[in-house]
């Protein structure tokens, strides 16, 4: 039987299938889980997340036994309105703020979704017909865009296997900050989340997406960003935690004049794996987007960028930059980036540069001859590698935590 | 020898050049002058041929319609136009851009063609008196190139080029003393009874070493003002400050 | 510009002729009997012929590969010729003046006049027609310096233990898809073998021409440096225009040993279709090269012709300090399309890798760059330096970039950029101002635009190199 019968034979809620199909079910019957000959799944060790979800139990029913202390401790808060889910379920009494804004949690996958699009791969397929709901946040044009910023936390508990969806409007000409935030208990759950993010016209909104799961966690997760004319995003990914983690964001540029900046961070160590995927579809003439990835790798861990930039024929003005470079920090640490361009227009200006390299020895050797102990200057250096990222953060609580995590990056001194 | 009338250029939706009337005659040379945003680069780009622009009106050299001419036709009319930002080609040798450019202006005008070692003769002779590295010709045009370095490679370029009207954008600009008086003194070696000349400037600088006969301020898109050179002098100490009646100055 | 793209599509094909040689062929189809015939015909020793079997029954087990960015109808590989050769007026040229008046006439209306090779180029020639090598100039002089250049089936007959001893050491019969079709029926090819410590008096040069109708092309080409040798060897290729695709699937083998050099440039005008995309040759060709320590081996390719060009001209850097270097022009209008780009795998210690690649499109186009720089545990102190610049003239043509860099080595350094952008109208204002047509322009700023990799070429091959891109661009505007 293929994997994908078996996941859904598994994990599909009973009455389901039916009720909910809408032609999903088809899909993955057709398309299958995917494996490493999928360019975009090249270095993903897909197979192992296959079968952590073949292996883990379904999500609970019973009420989670969590209290605010340790969603506080796990996530942090940084302020404003907080919805948290627990094992991918919305828990309203750990949640604060929910009158502030507009949210519903919708059983269904369809509910509240933005632009109907195919799933992007098999976990996509499952988790609208495996995830125990969607919630759906409509962030208005009355919403101070001054204010903190709304915050949705993930909390894995029991060690199942969850799905989490969320789906996010963000009105016209509003302007927005959201972060996500995924975390775990070391128990061994296998977290497959898909967030949308529906951007209106002229709408603004900056977006993070931090991800510092317990090491058990095996996590696959995907950001799909659809924006309107006008509009403006940053959207950042940090992958710290989990065995295993995969962030894959997709946007798309469905008017012209918009302009996007994706960054972010992934700091694998031990035998960590991190594996950042951003596709950005120019389908709109006179957009401008930049990517910038900073990774740093350690002990025998492996990180992966694959960036790719497509510029559609009929198009003009389009303006994409990728950049992204590697700090191997161990011997045994491995890097691999494939920066992509894929153009079929002529009024485009495209870039990218990609490194792989360590920590330049002279600038150690400049930092020591001051006075500066080995261990704070390779610290030291990886916070500047990472600045450019980090640096960008709002608010300062969560750049904080991550540029605390940065620094714990840097182990014991090695020469 | 250049008669601009009614010119009037569009870009974007915004009219930039607003009803121009320009005449220049043999051997004389005119310099425009104006605030930023006066029009006086879209007239120098209008003049030469540059794609962007919706014009309207006339423009003829030596009786020469130019508005109808592709830039390289222009160029082979005798136009030559000094960019104020000389472009960069990386890759191409200057000395070999120099003689396909001259190559393809002598053959239009029915010229023999000019071997690269005579032509190697000629620049260097014209580079000694620009105070120009040899150097230069083995470089790719412009790559790299200093802003001093890139003007005195538009003026060697015109003195090998012996255009009938030489247009020289901003070509003062971005130059430090020493640079501007060898730039100038090659502008003013090249002045000749049959070669007339346009100087556009925000400066009055260069004008103390290339004297115009006429001086135009351009504002919002046309000439609002002429006189002799003293004009320049007295721009410099009243500034673009427009005579009452023409509108409020900025 | 819309003059350009128009001018570019009416670009014609300068060495589209046929030429009325006589010809004799295998039938069509592929199965052990042709392999059998092909290896009788060539009266090759029964441990090749088993070579070939091999190849062809683990061929037969493959599928035609997918993950190229190229599109075109299914080959029935069924459906060709294996095996084309001009038919012998007697036995074999003993020397040039035996060869064909016909097939001399050829190779002299394609500027590759073999008497005057011969006497005064100084470059020793190969000349291959669909099969098979008609004349080899030079070998005496070589032979003087122990340089053995001929084709390849002589090196089978006169040089086996060579031939054994290296054939499939790099690519293998089982390497890819193409690789094994070819090993199976390939027919002729060049051999070089440069002894130790010598340095090749003169450029080597094979000329391939395909000229039959309805036949596959599959040279393959072995290139032996021993250690301390230095060899620059210079391929170039052109076919006649014909409506129906021909497939050229050829292998090229580099052995360079320790510190021995090899230059390897290509200079590729197949034909490459008419401009509604009818006919042109299929290109798909695999050539690798294998360096021991402190060996250098440099690939420079300038590719204007094909119907669809497959290759990546790679490098396996095994030996300490040894040295790969990729340099590419590839110059895509009409329909054409390319997916090419180059391998470096770094192994050996302090390894050093260059890759610098320039793509044009034009006209209805696509352009691929793919590369893959691999820097293995082991290869400690590796660099590599990767520069890939797309130029794209018209809005309807395509440029792509598809980079990978994996490194398991901390104390690698591998740089990788690129930039894809369409031709600059500044640079064409500027240079239209002082009088040059817009397609002299365009040429100029092309040719810079490729300069880099122009400069990697022998010089009196750079010159052909201007002018073929010239071509290829010709009515490009004006």
């Amino acid at each position: 039987m293929r994997a994908s019968a078996k996941l859904l034979e598994r994990h599909l809620p009973p009455g389901r299938r039916a009720a909910e199909a809408d032609g999903v079910v088809e899909w993955l019957d057709a398309h299958g889980m995917p494996d490493n000959h999928d360019e975009a799944w090249r270095y993903t060790p897909v197979e192992a997340i296959v079968a952590a979800l073949e292996s883990a139990a379904p999500a609970p029913s019973t009420k989670p036994a969590i209290d605010r202390a340790l969603v506080d401790e796990l996530a942090g808060d940084h302020g404003g309105p907080r919805l948290v889910l627990v094992d991918g379920v919305l828990v309203p009494e750990l949640s604060d703020g929910l009158d502030a804004i507009e949210v519903t949690w919708e059983r269904s996958f369809a509910a509240g979704a933005g632009p109907a699009h195919e799933p992007a791969d098999g976990f996509d397929a499952l988790s609208r017909l495996a995830g125990a709901g969607t919630s759906v946040l409509r962030l208005s044009a009355d919403f101070s865009p001054l204010g903190p910023p709304v915050q949705v936390v993930h909390v894995g508990l029991s060690g199942a296997a969850v799905h989490p969806r969320l789906v996010v409007h963000v009105a016209p000409g509003s302007a927005h900050h959201l972060i996500e935030t995924y975390a775990s208990l070391d128990t061994g759950s296998t977290v497959n989340a898909t967030t949308e993010l529906v951007v209106g016209r002229d709408a603004t909104l900056t977006h993070h997406r931090v991800q510092v799961e317990a090491p058990s966690t095996v996590h696959v997760g995907r950001t799909h960003v659809d924006q309107a004319a006008g509009s403006t995003v940053r959207t950042s990914s940090i992958l710290l935690g989990a065995a295993i983690a995969r962030a894959a964001v997709h946007v798309r540029f469905a008017g012209p004049g918009s302009s996007l900046v994706v960054d972010g961070l992934y700091l694998p160590k031990g035998e960590q794996r991190h594996d950042t995927v951003v596709t950005v579809d120019h389908a709109a003439s006179h957009c401008t987007s930049a990517q910038r990835f900073r990774g740093v790798i350690d002990d025998v861990a492996r990180g992966s960028f694959s960036g790719h930039v497509i510029v559609r024929q009929g198009t003009v003005g389009t303006d994409a930059d990728q950049s992204n470079r590697n700090l191997l920090l161990a011997p045994t640490a491995q890097a691999d980036t494939r920066p992509w361009l894929e153009i079929f227009a002529d009024d485009v200006r495209c870039t990218h540069g990609a490194t792989v390299g360590r920590l330049d020895d002279e600038a150690l050797l400049y930092l020591r001859s001051r006075g500066i102990p080995l261990a704070e200057a390779r610290s030291m250096l990886v916070a500047a590698f990472a600045a450019e990222v980090v640096e960008a953060m709002g608010p300062v609580s969560l750049r904080e935590r991550v540029a605390t995590a940065v620094a714990a990056q840097v182990g014991e001194a090695r020469s | 020898m250049l008669h601009v009338a009614n010119l009037k250029a569009v870009v974007d939706g915004k009219r930039i050049l607003d009803g121009l009337d320009l005449d220049i005659g043999p051997g004389e040379v005119h310099a425009i002058m104006g605030p930023n945003g006066a029009g006086k680069s879209t007239l120098s780009n209008v003049l030469a041929g540059r794609d962007g622009y919706e014009v309207t009106g006339t423009a003829t050299l030596d009786g020469v319609d130019l508005l109808t001419l592709t830039p390289e036709q222009r160029a082979a009319q005798g136009l030559f136009l000094g960019f104020q930002y000389p472009i960069e080609i990386p890759g191409v040798g200057n000395a070999y851009f120099l003689r396909t450019a001259v190559n393809a202006i002598r053959r239009e005008r029915g010229e023999d063609e000019i071997s690269a070692v005579e032509m190697l003769a000629l620049a260097k002779e014209h580079m000694a008196l620009l105070e120009m590295d040899p150097a230069f010709l083995s470089r790719s045009v412009n790559a790299g190139f200093s802003g001093g370095e890139k003007k005195r490679n538009e003026v060697l370029q015109m003195s090998l080029l012996q255009p009938k009207l030489a247009i020289l954008d901003e070509t003062d600009s971005g130059l430090d003393i020493d640079a501007l008086r060898v730039v100038a003194e090659g502008v003013q070696r090249l002045r000749h009874p049959e070669r007339s000349m346009l100087l556009i400037t925000h400066y009055p600088r260069m004008l103390e070493y290339v004297r115009p006969d006429r001086v135009h301020v351009l504002d919002r898109g046309r000439i609002v003002r002429s006189g002799d050179h003293t004009l320049a002098t007295e721009l410099e100490t009243t500034g673009y400050g427009v005579p009452a009646g023409a509108g409020a100055p900025a | 510009m819309s003059d350009v793209i128009e001018t570019l599509v009416e670009r014609e094909y300068a060495f589209g002729f046929h030429s009325d040689v006589e010809t004799e062929r295998a039938p069509k189809g592929l199965n052990e009997d042709v392999v059998r015939l092909i290896s009788a015909k060539k009266e090759e020793p029964e441990w090749l012929l088993e070579w070939r079997l091999a190849a062809l029954r683990h061929f037969l087990t493959l599928e035609e590969p997918e993950w190229q960015n190229v599109h075109h109808p299914p080959i029935d590989y069924q459906d060709m010729h294996y095996w084309a050769a001009p038919k012998p007026k007697g036995p074999g040229p003993a020397s040039l003046d035996e060869v064909d008046p016909e097939i001399r006439a050829t190779f002299d209306k394609l500027g590759i006049s073999l008497a005057e090779q011969e006497r005064l180029s100084g470059v020793a020639v190969d000349a291959i027609m669909d099969s098979v090598s008609v004349v080899t100039t030079f070998k005496a002089a070589l032979a003087e310096v122990g340089v053995i250049f001929c084709s390849f089936s002589e090196a089978v007959r006169e040089h086996p233990e060579l031939v054994r001893k290296h054939l499939g050491s790099v690519v293998g019969p089982r390497d890819n898809f193409f690789a094994a079709l070819n090993a199976a029926v390939f027919s002729d090819g060049s051999f070089c073998y440069i002894p130790a410590g010598v340095r090749c008096p003169m450029e080597l040069s094979t000329y391939f021409r395909i000229n039959a109708a309805e036949t596959g092309q599959f040279e393959r080409t072995l290139i032996v440096a021993e250690e301390g040798s230095d060899v620059s060897y210079l391929e170039g290729c052109t076919a006649p225009k014909r409506d129906e695709n021909q497939l050229h699937a050829a292998v090229v083998e580099l052995v360079a040993c320790d510190d021995a050099t090899i230059k390897y440039s290509t200079v590729q005008n197949w034909y490459p279709g008419d401009a509604e995309g009818r006919g042109g040759i299929y290109n798909f060709v695999t050539k690798r090269g294998r360096a021991g320590a402190r060996a250098k081996i440099s690939w420079t390719q300038v590719e204007t012709g094909s119907a669809i060009t497959w290759k990546y001209p790679s490098v396996i850097l095994q030996g300490d300090d040894s040295i790969g270097e990729f340099y590419s022009v590839a110059v895509t209008t009409n329909h054409q399309q390319a997916d090419t780009g180059s391998k470096m795998i770094h192994i050996g210690r302090n390894t050093t890798s260059t890759i610098v690649s320039k793509g044009i499109s034009a006209g209805k186009a696509q352009s691929t760059y793919r590369g893959l720089v691999k820097v293995l545990r082991s290869a400690t102190g590796a660099r590599n330096h990767t520069q890939c610049d797309s130029l794209l003239i018209g809005s309807e043509c395509g440029a792509h970039t598809f980079p990978y860099v994996e490194v398991k080595n901390d104390t690698a350094e591998v740089e990788h950029e690129a930039s894809t952008s369409k031709i600059s109208e500044d640079q064409l204002f500027y240079a239209r101002q002082r009088g040059l047509t817009e397609e002299d322009a365009t040429s100029m700023i092309v040719n810079g635009f490729c300069r880099e990799v122009f400069d990697e070429l022998p010089m009196e091959y750079a010159v052909e190199a201007h002018a073929l891109m010239r071509l290829s661009l010709e009515g490009a505007v004006g």
